[in-house]
């Protein structure tokens, strides 16, 4: 074993000796199936059943995990590896908000991609073929940026925000999480919910995605008019909508925009097919922000894996960190940091421009002393080794 | 005894799927060989199994509550999918039309009542709980799609029309679920119950479905494959790198009209990045031969549709691949001759 691995190793450990599981979040430990990745072969284990918390923390502590977690879905038998003998008993529903699917402007000042069948090499998110060799395969290199998280954070906000407004589902029934990396994890676990079939969880990730969405269902023909339900007052998605496109129309100021302001505004009923003309036009404009950016993967899945609250993020050393609304929205990187204590010295093969407000572009080849989280990082990305 | 001012006994011949309508039938206690000496149940039974004309003699409840729970255990036990969807389908469209006459607070009385849908009636608006309109909800229809709803607090808002289509769906899910309750139960039934059950299979079997419209408009169509099904087909044969869904629909389909996963495999010989191990790997876990033991439907034509790989070229009423497929087979079968050839065609 290496000698940065025994270190993490070392250091996880302690961490799990007196981590803070709690009984509320996941709830229902016995009937979840644990699953880890083993920090010191990164072989995976699954089908792991705890009764109790101390139980679990017992196997973490001697068995170190790089990544720890758990299922969205309870089972008769967490335990049994075969998934038609487990006898799934329903699952939470799953937000994951990854900026790693986001498009953000500052990815082309921190990430890289190598494809991996020619080594061409670029800054921002992979492309879809290289453009070299036409291949499809890359390495990405990303790293965690304020910026990126701020805009994980909004869409996370987005997110709790229909889920009251739309869903009924009140931020006091919702659990929040920092991934310990680049995103954040909304769940949902009320009774009604968890026996959402697979086919109802894809309608609500279209629903919040705004797929299939036909803006045509928002208008009734009845004789010759047409009603309009796009009214600023509005509930869910034709109030989104709505609010959004009132804000686009009162800078086009043409006079069948003047129509439209106050169709939106509820003072007039029907809408000439001018105004709906000028509201498809504007659409395109409007939905990224009413859109919420979610992996729909996630939320469909009812068997999905998904980190174990306060575990480790074994690709940064961070915390999976349980969040309030409130602490959500004053959210930064700081509180998910475990490895205070004091510092390393390694030696830096790669970095990003900036980490932790500490700026390391200049540093890569170099041998320097780090804070220990900082460190630590860099050792997980497996761009640092230790220095004597 | 009726619990409410609502029902009325006619209501329970109308609507024998209410709880009301069930207490009835046991305080009659009769067993199941009882039953089957009743000449006029039985009769009923199957003409009200196996017609959409089919008058209900409202004067008579018991005769009528009775035959329908008969035509219920017939159709689980003829243990033919397409005999019951037919029979469950039959029933539903019956009860739409008797729901279609009724006044706003019985429908929801029987929304409630006998499915357990949550739903509130606010200043003259419906609205039912997304998770029981999720449940019930037509499929492959826009007009349905959650994301083109008003969702408030919760509650999507519905006509009374949309109501009644909800419980008509919610009544079909009972009727099927009950058939397999029954069908799989351990009850000895009486030796006597076996021809009535193949008389109502083989009507039932040559009863006009509703999709036959549809399928007469899809006759002549030569491939049975739909549009996106045949692009996906070329594209794969060319040589072009399919993105995973595209790929996922292909195997998918394919492995749904019966091609084993050897057959499925060849489909991806021309891709950039093949590797039989693990295409094989994939195409194995699709089948439902590998990992959650489950069969993977491709998607619907919704779904396609967002994901861009309709080609926006099917008859209108097609909302799933699969779907098309079928309509276009039956209509060639029905003029002779398809099946093997059509898939040596497709190779």
């Amino acid at each position: 074993m290496s000698r940065e691995l025994k270190l993490l190793k070392s250091l996880f450990s302690r961490y799990y000796r007196y981590a803070e599981f709690t009984t509320d979040f996941p709830r229902d430990l016995p009937r979840r199936e644990i699953a880890l990745q083993l920090l010191e072969n990164e072989a995976m284990v699954r089908h792991l059943s705890f009764n109790s918390i101390e139980d679990l923390r017992k196997y973490v502590v001697k068995n170190v995990p790089s990544h720890l977690y758990y299922s969205t879905a309870y089972y008769e038998n967490p335990g049994v590896d075969d998934m038609d003998q487990k006898g799934w008993l329903g699952a939470e529903l799953v937000f994951d908000i990854d900026v790693d699917h986001i498009p953000t402007p500052c990815k082309e000042e921190h990430d890289r991609w190598i494809c991996e069948n020619c080594g061409e090499a670029g800054r921002g998110s992979k492309p879809e073929k290289c453009p070299k060799c036409g291949g499809s395969k890359f390495r990405q290199i990303s790293w965690i940026c304020d910026k990126c998280l701020e805009v994980a954070r909004e869409e996370a906000l987005k997110v709790i925000e229909v889920l009251d407004s739309d869903f009924g589902v009140s931020p006091h029934e919702v659990y929040i999480c920092f991934s310990g990396h680049r995103g954040f994890h909304i769940h949902v676990d009320t009774d009604v919910i968890r026996e959402l079939s697979q086919d109802a969880r894809r309608e609500i990730a279209d629903y919040m995605r705004l797929i299939g969405l036909r803006i045509d269902k928002f208008f009734t023909k009845r004789g010759k008019r047409t009603y309009s339900r796009l009214m600023i007052t509005s509930s869910g998605i034709p109030g989104r909508l709505a609010r959004s496109l009132y804000e686009k129309v009162i800078e086009v100021g043409t006079q069948v925009a003047r129509e439209v302001e106050l169709v939106l505004e509820g003072k007039k009923e029907t809408i000439s097919r001018k105004g709906i003309k000028l509201i498809e036009k504007l659409l395109p404009e409007v939905l990224p922000s009413i859109r919420c950016e979610i992996d729909e993967k996630v939320l469909i899945d009812t068997h999905r894996l998904i980190r174990f609250p306060n575990s480790l993020h074994g690709k940064t050393g961070l915390k999976v960190t349980p969040l309030t609304v409130s602490e959500l929205e004053r959210f930064s990187i700081e509180k998910a940091i475990v490895f205070r204590k004091g510092s390393l010295r390694v030696r830096l093969h790669d970095a990003p421009p900036k980490l932790f407000d500490m700026n390391l572009g200049n540093c890569v080849g170099r041998v320097l002393d780090l804070p220990m989280y900082v460190a630590i990082y860099l050792i997980c990305r497996k761009v640092a080794t230790l220095e004597e | 005894m009726i619990s409410t001012h609502i029902i009325t006994i006619e209501d329970l011949v109308k609507y024998p799927f209410l709880p009301e309508a069930t207490e009835r039938i046991r305080r009659l206690n009769l067993s199941l060989r009882e039953v089957l000496s009743l000449r006029d149940v039985v009769e009923r039974a199957i003409k009200r199994a196996t017609s959409r004309n089919y008058t209900i003699d409202l004067t008579d409840p018991d005769t009528e509550l009775l035959s329908f729970y008969l035509s219920l255990v017939l159709a689980a036990l003829t243990r033919d999918n397409v005999a019951i969807r037919r029979f469950a389908d039959i029933e539903s469209k019956r009860v739409s039309k008797f729901l279609q006459q009724e006044p706003l607070d019985k429908v929801v009385y029987i929304a409630k009542k006998a499915f357990n849908i949550d739903v509130k009636v606010v200043n003259g608006l419906i609205q039912v709980h997304f998770v029981h309109y999720l449940k019930y909800m037509p499929q492959g229809d826009l007009e349905w799609k959650l994301v083109n709803r008003v969702l408030h607090r919760g509650f999507v808002y519905l006509s009374l029309r949309e109501l009644t289509r909800l419980i008509e769906e919610a009544y079909e899910k009972w009727i099927l679920s009950k058939c397999s309750e029954i069908a799989n139960s351990m009850i000895v039934f009486p030796e006597e119950i076996t021809s009535l059950v193949d008389e109502l299979r083989s009507k039932l079997r040559t009863v006009s479905s509703e999709v036959s419209v549809r399928r007469r408009r899809l006759e002549g169509v030569v491939d049975p494959y739909p549009p996106c099904i045949r692009k996906l087909i070329e594209e794969a044969k060319a040589g072009e790198n399919l993105s995973h869904i595209a790929r996922f629909t292909l195997a998918s389909f394919l492995i749904h009209i019966g091609f084993s996963v050897d057959e499925v495999v060849k489909y991806f010989e021309n891709l950039p990045d093949y590797d039989e191990k693990k295409t094989r790997y994939q195409v194995e876990h699709i089948a439902g031969l590998r990992g959650s033991r489950k069969k993977y439907l491709p998607p619907s034509c919704d779904y396609l549709r967002s994901v861009g790989l309709c080609p926006g070229e099917c008859i209108k009423g097609i909302h799933h691949p699969l779907q098309y497929y079928r309509l276009a087979t039956r209509s060639r079968a029905s003029e002779g001759g398809v099946g093997s050839e059509q898939r040596a065609e497709a190779t």
